[in-house]
């Protein structure tokens, strides 16, 4: 918690590298998923889920009991739902509400395209119901590795040990990675499996 | 409160039986600040008492040589409209105060809906200027048709100017344009309460989210406005709230340094703490649980309920 001049003694929450920090999640640019409600007041329902699992199930039951207007549900292949989504996005009306379930890196993906569309973020409901694996842009190569599950990991790019921080971009729909063992090389914590 | 520009009443023009446009230009020829789309400036309108009423700027907003306003005569109001009307004319000096914006257009909307009632129009005169320069697409919806302001905004865009005999054919084009806008569409409006309320109403049939919904309120029933005693108690002096006279005034003709912005009970900015007494909540800017708790007040609209004394924590 930042508190004017210092850093106050909060709980920890993370590490940078082997050094404890205290930063509240709610100041942090992590995504937040609100579950995937029914929004009653929309009038179209737009759900994209790779793979569809529980989550779609129970909107889809919530549809059928107090929905009003269709729902469309987009499943299969990620690019192929990506495309299919920018597509209806591009000839979609305001009062429409885009839902996304499934996989971590999948649900990010298609939340930037709900975006670039010209949703706005509370038009989007997201809740990641299968795999957590995360993406994580390398600050230092800027190549992105996919289905990261431990707090440190070798960037598929440049090979240096990431460690994962607290900090979202939503233009690349990754976290960010910083060399884990920047002050002392070969210095390394030890990871932590934590999106398995 | 704060810095004041000394503007001279350029010109004085009708624009329809109740509504009378104000040129501003600076005294002398230092040019005004430039400003937001949807800004007022808060006019020091004189008479036997001060008032400090907000209007919304009526121009394009790189309109620095003179500033437009547009004044609607309200006889059941608090006196400043009549002021304008009755008392200023063309060649007299006036202190307003910089610009500032309570209903900026979003930025990055990639379309705007824009419905006006009445003298609501004004705010979107720098709104269309600003769209029109910036290429972003709008359609403006206005009722009455022939209305102030209405034929200089259909110049500039007339296939985007829509103008409706009266407010039951404009909710009808409302409804109709709610139902068929783009992703990134942001709606604004600005008019009657009961034509606000009637918007938002049907926004949410066509199940618009409050976050793509922009108000600006111009007028707040404030209802009849008796005069009270308010004590402050660090100071323990008393003072008398006249009738049609706002406690915010009076604290200001007091000599007490109260932070302000619209005037209005809509920006917060006013806000005081309330040690005794019972508040008549007129704001629209305390949430239910501070209304209730009544120790907070907004002295711009709201009043004591009673004879008071309201005791404030001010010297």
């Amino acid at each position: 918690m930042w508190t004017g001049g210092r850093w106050a003694p909060g709980p920890p929450v993370g590490t940078i590298a082997a050094m404890t920090y205290g930063v509240a999640m709610a100041h942090t640019t992590l995504p937040r998923d609100p579950g995937l409600e029914l929004d009653p007041d929309a009038c179209e329902h737009l759900v994209a889920a790779v793979p569809a699992g529980p989550a779609v199930l129970r909107l889809r039951g919530q549809h059928a009991r107090d929905g009003r207007g269709p729902l469309t549900l987009l499943e299969g292949d990620e690019d192929d739902v990506l495309a299919a989504l920018a597509g209806r996005l591009a000839r979609a009306g305001v009062g429409l509400r885009l839902y996304v379930a499934g996989a971590e890196g999948f649900v990010r993906r298609a939340v930037r395209v709900g975006l670039d569309a010209g949703l706005q973020r509370d038009e989007i409901l997201t809740e990641v119901d299968a795999d957590a694996a995360r993406d994580v842009w390398c600050s230092h190569c800027k190549a992105i590795t996919r289905g990261v599950t431990t707090t440190i990991f070798p960037c598929a790019g440049c090979g240096r040990h990431l460690e994962v921080f607290h900090h979202f971009s939503r233009r690349h729909a990754a976290y960010m990675g910083f060399q884990a063992d920047a002050e002392v090389p070969g210095e390394l914590p030890e990871p932590e499996a934590r999106w398995a | 409160m704060g810095v004041t520009i000394d503007v001279r009443v350029a010109a004085v023009r009708d624009l329809g039986p109740d509504v009378r446009e104000l040129t501003l230009a600076p005294l002398n020829g230092t040019p005004l600040p430039a400003f937001s789309p949807g800004s007022h400036v808060v006019v020091h309108v004189p008479g036997e008492r001060t008032r400090k009423n907000p209007y919304s700027l009526a121009c394009a907003p790189w309109s620095t040589d003179a500033y437009r306003i547009a004044v609607r005569r309200l006889d059941d109001g608090r006196g400043g409209s009549r002021a304008v009307h009755e008392h200023v004319r063309e060649g007299d000096v006036l202190a307003i105060e910089p610009p500032r914006n309570l209903f900026a257009p979003v930025v990055g909307a990639r379309r705007h809906l824009l419905v006006a009632g009445g003298i609501g129009i004004t705010p979107f005169v720098s709104y269309a200027h600003q769209l029109v320069a910036a290429g972003v697409p709008f359609e403006l919806h206005h009722a009455p048709a022939g209305g102030p302001l209405a034929d200089e905004l259909e110049r500039l865009r007339p296939d985007a100017v829509h103008a409706h005999a009266d407010r039951t054919a404009l909710m009808a084009a409302v409804e109709a344009a709610l139902g068929a806008q783009p992703l990134g569409t942001h709606l604004s409006v600005c008019g009657p309460p009961a034509m606000m309320e009637a918007v938002c109403r049907a926004a949410k049939r066509h199940g618009w989210p409050g976050s793509r919904v922009h108000l600006e309120r111009f007028v707040l029933d404030t209802g009849p406005m008796d005069p009270f005693t308010v004590r402050l108690a660090r100071s323990g002096r008393e003072l008398a709230v006249g009738e049609g006279e706002s406690l915010l005034e009076a604290l200001e003709a007091a000599g007490a340094d109260v932070p302000y912005l619209c005037r209005q009970g809509i920006c917060g900015e006013c806000r005081l703490d309330v040690l005794d007494g019972t508040p008549d909540h007129r704001d629209i800017y305390l949430t239910a649980d501070e209304r209730a708790a009544g120790t907070a007040i907004m002295p711009c609209v709201s009043r004591c309920a009673g004879d008071g004394p309201l005791v404030l924590d001010l010297a």
